[in-house]
């Protein structure tokens, strides 16, 4: 796996265009050529990536590139509470959440039990971006 | 645009949601379309390439000649903005462009479908959402030559759709209601929240004091309730109305003021409609927000509202029927759009909202079908991938899950209405054996269910068993027939059980309870266009049912009604021929019984039966 040279702080956000090269090594061109970007990636490739694009990217680049077949039995992430707000993330946030690549949040307070959710809309730092990308490395494919 | 339109045609409101009326220049009369759709298969890697391929499999394996005929592009085919203000083609996916698509497919004597959303874009993100540009898109279509068209409901503006803003629920929910007085004509007459009437479904009562320490009642969840999960039953009431009930000494003009509480949450939103009366008699007196509150809990009472009142009795509704009226009036906007660009022309629009404003309410006034619940899958196929889909879930994603709320849901689809689309066929997917896919397919010819193929037909031969599934032309022929009328449940083994009467909201009827509990066989009853009728004994169990299922004509007949045209033949004849559709057996019965055992898990018995003289 290719890694970037991007220069950005472990605390940032990181971007769209930023994750891409972070993990395909690609650009965005060149990793929509091959399939692992949504045209909606292409508009926002300046703006902090959202979880679900990161975890829709992952997924696609682990499919694609890697060939890593996908896990057959995703009903165990239903413990996300938001697992299906996203109706087209569904598989995507399954997939490398069950794989332990992308943790969900726990949120307490709200309900008796902690509440665990994949928090869709949220931004990854360049931190949690690179240990996306150690966990990745560390699956056997 | 800051805010959903101005309604002004009473045609697109919640009270002509029952009159039968569909809108302006929208073709009645179709079949469920039948076809070949990308997204099971492919998801939004479909491309050019792979699209002919199933274009020619399609005339290869002559599914065309047993009806189907759509090819439909789902997501992931256009470029992520517009180009000029119009619509184009992704080129790295789509190179020759859509109109030369369309080309190949009509060549091949196929129709040819696109998709697109009512929100700002589509749900892979691309910015092409029709909102704000129906006219040049519906135009755009027709110049594309597309004769079938897939609507979603990402990033929606006007409801919290699927990427919208939460904070849409706003326009979908009134506030919080406290208190509401009525004056004029010397009249002062002032209704806490208990002196109201809750109608409808979902709305609540709720006492103040664990938020606020005052002891206090008002209404909340004054909305339509979302109907994208499988929580509800598709049947009765969607919404909830708090309605006052007025008693004026003369007709006049009367003031009317609200105290409430503004939220920008699902069942606390900002939005209030206030009519006078029921149904299309009904007067809309006032229709948009509030002003906002400081928060939920903090009411207020409102500018006054004008309204007229006629001596004796009188009828207040403070609702919102936004969520519907708003989904509504964009599929409308589109459906002009196509009537602007040509009004002759005929186009198949397909809804799908994921059953979330509830469509089987006001689907048919424009569309074709509309689909009832969130998606069947989301484990999609690629390129060399089936993709997983499954018998049973929790969620909606499953062939039982999808049906268990359908199969209610018979009496608002029909030919002069459209089709209850409980998403595309899973056939060819990994996770459900051919038992499961026979079954699926008769489900869905006997809901009359739109028949979109969602694999990768690359992988199909005539002859193996996924071709027969899909190319057998006795359940084909129930889907398909001119009589369109969706078939009923007649009887549940659900019945049996001691638990059947906490299962039914009102009345505990096979045709009108939902039910999630799929250890059960159910049996479904079809009027055909000929005289006869079908019955179909299906086992949704994953256990076999070792004993009989016995349902009698005459109980037939009576769910039925008389949309069974040999009515008397059947109830006079003493025998009937029955034709198994799966193993094509043909038998003559004496007596008023149908009875089915030893029906294997997951399997079914589907008949044809024409009563004869013996």
């Amino acid at each position: 796996m290719r890694k970037a040279k991007a220069m950005i702080k472990a605390n940032e956000f990181i971007t769209v265009g930023e994750f891409v090269n972070l993990l395909t090594g690609l650009d965005m061109k060149s990793a929509r050529d091959k399939g692992l970007l949504e045209a909606a990636d292409e508009l926002s490739w300046k703006e902090p990536i959202k979880r679900r694009s990161a975890a829709r990217i992952l997924h696609e680049y682990m499919k694609k590139e890697l060939g890593i077949k996908d896990l057959p039995d995703i009903s165990t992430a239903e413990e996300l509470k938001d697992l299906y707000d996203c109706r087209i993330c569904v598989n995507h946030i399954a997939q490398v959440y069950l794989r332990c690549i992308m943790d969900g949040v726990t949120i307490k307070g709200i309900s008796e039990k902690p509440l665990k959710i994949f928090d869709g809309k949220g931004h990854l730092t360049k931190e949690e971006a690179d240990e996306i990308i150690r966990r990745l490395e560390s699956i056997p494919h | 645009m800051d805010r959903p339109v101005v309604i002004t045609d009473k045609a697109a409101r919640f009270d002509s949601f029952k009159n039968g009326e569909v809108l302006a220049g929208k073709k009645k009369g179709r079949l469920p379309a039948m076809g070949w759709n990308s997204w099971n298969a492919f998801g939004s890697g479909n491309t050019e390439a792979l699209t002919k391929d199933m274009a020619d499999k399609i005339v290869e394996l002559g599914l065309d000649k047993l009806g189907y005929k759509y090819v439909v592009l789902d997501d992931g085919c256009y470029k992520p903005e517009r180009v000029e203000g119009l619509l184009s083609n992704e080129e790295v996916k789509f190179p020759s462009g859509f109109k030369a698509l369309a080309d190949y497919i009509h060549g091949k004597g196929l129709k040819f479908g696109m998709y697109n959303d009512i929100g700002t874009n589509l749900c892979a993100g691309a910015a092409v959402g029709t909102c704000g540009h129906e006219t040049v898109d519906a135009k755009t279509y027709f110049d594309w030559d597309v004769d079938f068209i897939k609507v979603d409901n990402c990033y929606y503006l006007w409801d919290n759709a699927t990427f919208s803003n939460a904070e849409n629920a706003k326009y979908t929910y009134a506030p919080n209601i406290k208190s509401a007085v009525v004056s004029g004509e010397g009249l002062e007459v002032e209704f806490t929240a208990a002196d109201m009437e809750l109608t409808g479904k979902g709305g609540k009562r709720k006492n103040a004091e664990e938020i606020t320490g005052e002891n206090f009642e008002y209404i909340t969840n004054i909305g339509t309730f979302d109907g994208t999960g499988p929580d509800h039953s598709p049947v009765g009431a969607m919404s909830a109305e708090a309605v006052l009930n007025v008693y004026v000494p003369v007709s006049g003009e009367y003031e009317l003021t609200v105290e409430y509480a503004t939220g920008k949450e699902p069942g606390i939103g900002s939005w209030l409609q206030v009519a006078v009366g029921y149904n299309e008699k009904s007067n809309v007196v006032y229709d948009d927000f509030v002003e906002e509150t400081a928060d939920t809990m903090s009411f207020k009472v409102s500018q006054p509202i004008k309204v007229k009142l006629n001596e004796g009795e009188n009828v207040i509704r403070l609702m919102n029927h936004r969520r519907q009226e708003n989904t509504l009036a964009s599929y409308a906007a589109l459906h002009e759009g196509f009537m602007k660009a040509d009004p002759e022309r005929d186009i198949v629009l397909s809804i799908c909202e994921w059953g979330k404003t509830q469509p089987q309410n006001w689907g048919y006034k424009v569309g074709d079908s509309w689909r009832i619940l969130n998606d069947i899958t989301f484990q999609v196929g690629s390129d060399g991938d089936p993709g997983k889909g499954a018998w049973a879930s929790d969620y909606t994603t499953s062939v039982c899950a999808q049906y268990n709320k359908a199969v209610i849901m018979d009496e608002f689809a029909g030919l002069y209405k459209g089709w209850n689309d409980p998403d595309m066929l899973m056939i060819g997917m990994n996770g459900l054996d051919n038992t499961m896919c026979r079954t699926h397919m008769t489900m869905w010819c006997l809901m009359n269910s739109p028949l979109m193929l969602g694999l990768d037909l690359r992988k199909v031969t005539k002859g193996d068993e996924i071709y027969e599934i899909i190319s057998n032309e006795d359940v084909i022929a129930l889907n398909q027939d001119a009589l369109g009328i969706q078939a009923k449940r007649v009887y549940t083994t659900f019945e049996e059980r001691d638990c059947w009467n906490d299962n039914c909201e009102d009345v505990c009827r096979p045709d009108k309870c939902y039910i999630r509990d799929n250890d059960r066989v159910d049996v479904l009853a079809k009027p055909l266009k000929n005289g006869n009728f079908a019955i179909s004994f299906i086992n949704l169990s994953d256990t076999e049912r070792v004993k009989p299922v016995t349902v009698d004509k005459y109980r037939i007949l009576s769910y039925l009604g008389d949309k069974v045209i040999n009515r008397e033949e059947i109830r006079k004849a003493n025998a009937v021929e029955v034709y198994n559709v799966w193993t094509k057996k043909r038998t003559h019965l004496r007596g008023e019984e149908f009875s089915v055992s030893n029906i294997p898990p997951h399997d079914n018995v589907t008949l044809i039966v024409t009563p004869i003289e013996e």
